[in-house]
């Protein structure tokens, strides 16, 4: 492997640990609950939209990502609910029960293109919320299960106690997860295997002729967005301590799509900017009730108009144009 | 039990000639532009209000706002397509989520201008027709006499006039009927008005019979696509197939097993479509 | 002379000007959280409308008098849009950024759920509406309901019905397939139980559905006495009556919930809506119906849409009394006065009581007028008062 290591990537490392620290500082930073609400809430939709971003990059529109998010969410309900499990095992298991059921589906939808396996998506979605709602014993029915208990306290014998029942603590869990996601879908998108996702896209048929199995890496993203979904879900749940059909619904899956391409599909900082932005700003919006809806989609029509590319794309294009000291070096990975 | 089936079967005919009008609609525009287009719904439902507007602040008759509707429908559309889903031309990903955008404006504006309520579409005071227990409402039959005529109308447009051809060439292949000399930029938008115009019929006519809301038009677009799926995307003779078969099976599942089955057994539809034989029943592979 | 006369108008006008200026208003913020877009506004709106015209009234004569100072009511509402998660948010918004005590609505159970956790933590009172009997409970002081629901209303409905209709043996229910259709069925069947009825069937429809021919036929294979609509807006229930009265239909329709019953004139006719029997929660000719509605109207352009719209004037109304009545802003103080001395007051919707305790272990529950109304001629008649 031949790495044309650029100044730019210890400059690079800098700034993310900075950033790390700086976003695990928040909680300190922001004293305020309903800030922190909002943050952990576009922590999780940040997870959400980059797990999409996934599948997204093998050129398959998925609109089922409510429904992993639900299928994990009930999941690890559940578990710590009727059979004591503890959050920390419920947690991965949710995430595998979502990984399970997409490979499930994977297997008789991702022979689809296009609009098609976007509608196959589209209609789980909805026979999965059906299902959610019809079977009241199991799920609690339409109005969902109330007092989902928080993760249980963790005591480093000596020194402190940590309980998990308040947002500034349950931030860390889900800051937690999200560099986890983050890690995963950087080395990802990285490998070889994300390249072979994006070689999907771009000609199916063509990557199939190299000889790669290209089902095989359609279920691995799959498989490995929806995990990520269905542990995030886990952590939703035990985050609002109560869950309900309606929070999982195709308009859920709509939701995070939006994200991802407003903020900038097939890039890793596009999901992030978008699921922030576009969880913020319908916040800021409350002030016009009456208006808060119709802004939000006409914002979302000038956005894909005069950001074709994405928020993503958009700063590329006014960081393209700055002049630079000297030249830009790319990191360029080649293989053997 | 024989008047049961019968009836049923009635019902489902009338229901499905709603839905393969919607879906004719749909079918074109995804042909043309090979979007998805998620405002269908909400265009249906602003063709209704149209007609609504007409009736109620100029009183003039049903068929008359019907046509008017139609026609300031197929304009608006001509102009959505080029503002809007021109811009994004060869994105069919933005130009989805887009027309995402402008189903939630279209929908939050009627609510705004409306109100969130039901209205009642003023309509001709006509009785029942019973043949043999079988009870047939005459403003059902008339709408289904209406979508009938309208499904022809748009036959002929398609299959026998010349802009009609152009249409076919557009959408089997864009940049050859470009060489040919049709003019996409004005093929295109004017595609995408017909589909409009389609989607305000489809409303203009169902509204005497379900009333007139913002949110009149997401559970049809919902089926309208079920029925492009199963009928193939892109022909006409597959929307209307396809909505009739849709129509009927909605309608003998209600009746007989439960009406809380009326929109699973769409998706049962649809997914099982999606698995076994995705090109639909007419569409091309 | 000209002298004292200048100098007594100064005087007269300096004292003016100063016991005015003396009475300085502050503010006090009330939160609202309901369903204002999507589907569900029809009924929401009806939470913002009712708490904005009681407030309007409250400070059209000054303001609330707490104390010695008084405050300008600036009411602040958000959109819950009926999921838990929205709920959760405009509650944390309203508590923690807008500071407010007291928050009027929801009407969405699952948002009511996502928040109440933290108004009960932090003592904020709500005033809901929400239908789900989780809502309610003594680890849940400060969450009142100020309405009733189909468990406080509808079985006194189905005992009158049923003495209407003594011959009446086959009944089916038709209710939306959600939370509070499942909920107003699972009341009307005991209730139907009790008068050693077994319901034929319990049909449940999607909320969206707008053609109900196939419904009505599998109704009408049945041949029901009795069809009860259960928690299904006015405008469904009207298209089944239509097509029920088309197919030659002779059952008695009930209701259980409040009916817009001129839409049902509007829409199903004046000879298929006659006997249409549903449970009011107003009396239409009561003379602060009458003033209300009035007003209402000339406000907003429209008629009444639904009892949301008085309920919640009503019970803004109470809550402003509540205020004054035990001069204090706390919210414990408030409620507890609400629940006492509610009988007191008297409104658009009757007297109001509170109780509950058997049901829900606490004493939350609001109690109003309940009455058997039936459409005749094209108008409602109040035949009984069952409450």
């Amino acid at each position: 492997m031949v790495k044309n290591k650029g100044k730019k990537t210890a400059f690079m490392y800098i700034a993310y640990s900075l950033g790390a620290c700086l976003f695990l500082g928040i909680p300190h930073i922001i004293k305020d609950p309903y800030f922190m609400h909002i943050i952990i809430i576009s922590v999780i939709n940040v997870c959400l939209a980059l797990s999409l971003n996934l599948i997204m990059i093998t050129g398959h529109v998925s609109l089922a990502h409510g429904a992993f998010l639900g299928i994990g969410a009930y999941t690890s309900t559940l578990l710590v609910t009727r059979l004591g499990i503890p959050f920390w095992c419920a947690l991965p298991l949710a995430g595998l029960m979502a990984g399970l059921v997409s490979f499930l589906l994977g297997l008789v939808t991702l022979k689809l293109r296009g609009i098609y396996f976007a509608l196959a998506t589209f209609a789980f979605n909805e026979i999965l919320r059906m299902i959610f709602i019809g079977w009241g014993n199991l799920f609690g029915g339409a109005s969902g299960i109330t007092d989902i208990p928080p993760p249980g306290p963790i005591s480093i014998p000596g020194l402190v106690t940590i309980q998990f029942n308040t947002k500034f603590t349950y931030f860390y869990i889900a800051a937690l997860f999200l560099m986890l996601t983050f890690f995963i879908i950087t080395r990802l998108h990285r490998s070889r295997t994300g390249l072979i996702f994006k070689a999907i896209e771009e000609g199916e048929l063509l990557t199939g002729c190299l000889g790669i199995n290209t089902m095989k890496f359609k279920i691995f993203a799959f498989v490995i967005s929806s995990f990520i979904a269905g542990s995030a879900g886990s952590i939703y749940a035990h985050y609002l301590h109560y869950i309900c059909p309606e929070d999982f619904s195709f308009w859920e899956s709509v939701n995070v799509l939006v994200f991802t391409v407003v903020g900038g599909v097939g890039t890793i900082l596009g999901p992030i900017l978008g699921s922030t932005l576009l969880t913020i700003t319908p916040e800021f919006l409350r002030f016009t009730v009456e208006y808060q809806t119709l802004l939000y989609g006409l914002i979302l029509i000038l956005a894909l108009l005069f950001m074709p590319q994405g928020i993503h794309g958009l700063l590329k294009t006014i960081t393209n144009n700055i002049p630079f000291r000297g030249k830009t070096q790319e990191n360029v990975t080649f293989e053997n | 039990m024989t008047t049961i089936v019968i009836q049923t079967l009635i019902n489902g005919l009338i229901l499905g000639s709603f839905y393969v009008l919607l879906a004719a609609g749909l079918s074109l525009i995804f042909s043309i532009m090979g979007v998805v287009n998620f405002a269908h719904g909400a265009l249906l439902m602003l063709g209704a209000f149209c007609s609504y507007v007409f009736i109620t602040k100029l009183g003039l008759n049903f068929f008359l706002c019907l046509l008017i509707s139609v026609g300031v429908m197929v304009i608006l559309g001509f102009i959505i397509q080029k503002i809007i889903f021109n811009p994004l031309k060869g994105n069919e990903l933005n130009m989805m989520v887009i027309s995402l955008g402008l189903a939630i404006v279209l929908e939050n504006s009627a609510v705004i201008i409306w109100g969130p309520d039901d209205r009642v579409f003023p309509f001709f005071e006509l009785g029942v027709l019973k043949i043999s227990n079988v009870f047939l409402p005459i403003d059902r039959l008339l709408i289904l006499l209406s979508a009938i005529v309208l499904i022809v109308g748009l036959y002929i447009l398609i299959q026998k006039t010349k802009i009609g051809l152009a249409i076919r060439a557009v959408a089997q292949d864009l940049d050859a009927a470009t060489l040919q000399g049709i003019n996409s930029n004005t093929i295109s938008p004017f595609s995408f008005g017909i589909g409009c115009g389609l989607a305000a019929a489809a409303g203009t006519l169902v509204s005497p019979l379900f009333l007139v809301s913002p949110y009149m038009g997401t559970l049809p677009m919902v089926k309208a696509f079920v029925v492009i799926v199963l009928g193939g995307l892109g022909s006409i003779i597959g929307a209307v197939i396809g909505g009739i078969i849709l129509g009927l099976m909605e309608s003998l599942v209600a009746t007989f097993f439960g009406a809380v089955f009326q929109n699973a057994i769409s998706f049962l539809i649809l997914i099982i479509v999606l698995v076994l034989k995705p090109e639909g029943l007419f569409g091309e592979k | 002379m000209r002298f004292y006369k200048v100098a007594i108008i100064a005087i007269a006008l300096t004292l003016v000007i100063f016991t005015g200026t003396n009475v300085k208003a502050e503010t006090l913020k009330i939160g609202v959280i309901s369903v204002l877009s999507g589907p569900g506004a029809v009924w929401g709106l009806g939470i913002l409308r009712g708490a904005e015209m009681a407030t309007d009234e409250v400070n059209d004569r000054g303001g609330l008098k707490v104390n010695g100072k008084t405050y300008k009511i600036e009411l602040i509402a958000y959109d819950d849009k009926y999921t838990g998660k929205g709920g959760k948010s405009a509650g944390e918004k309203l508590v923690y950024r807008d500071k407010v005590k007291f928050i009027i609505g929801p009407i969405s159970s699952a948002s009511l759920l996502a928040f109440q956790e933290m108004t009960e933590k932090e003592k904020i009172l709500v005033l809901s509406d929400s239908y789900t009997e989780k809502a309610l409970s003594p680890q849940k002081p400060f969450t009142l309901r100020m309405f009733m629901t189909a468990v406080e209303a509808t079985p006194l409905l189905v005992d009158w019905v049923l003495k209407e209709y003594p011959n009446a043996k086959k009944a089916v229910t038709i209710a939306p397939n959600d939370a509070s259709g499942h909920a107003g069925v699972k009341v009307q069947e005991s209730a139907y139980k009790k008068h050693g009825i077994e319901l034929t069937s319990k049909e449940f429809y999607e909320r969206g559905t707008k053609d109900f021919s196939p419904l009505v036929t599998r109704v009408q294979m049945l041949n029901p006495d009795v069809i009860a609509f259960a928690n299904a807006p006015t405008s469904d229930c009207a298209l089944m009556v239509k097509l029920f009265r088309q197919m030659g239909s002779q059952a008695v329709f009930t209701d259980n919930t409040s009916t817009d019953f001129r839409k049902m004139v509007e829409i199903t006719g004046k000879k298929a809506a006659e006997g249409y029997i549903w449970g009011a929660f107003f009396d239409p000719a009561d003379p602060k119906m009458k003033s209300y509605s009035e007003s209402f109207k000339k406000r907003y352009n429209i008629e009444i849409p639904s009892y949301v719209d008085p309920a919640f004037y009503q019970a803004a109304k109470a809550f402003y009394y509540a205020i004054e009545k035990a001069q204090s802003l706390d919210p414990a103080t408030v409620r507890d006065t609400i629940k006492y001395r509610i009988p007191e007051f008297e409104s658009v919707m009757g007297k109001m009581l509170f109780g509950g305790k058997e049901t829900y272990g606490i004493d939350n529950q609001a109690y109003s007028a309940y009455y058997a109304s039936v459409i005749k001629d094209g108008k409602q008649v109040i035949l009984k008062k069952l409450r």
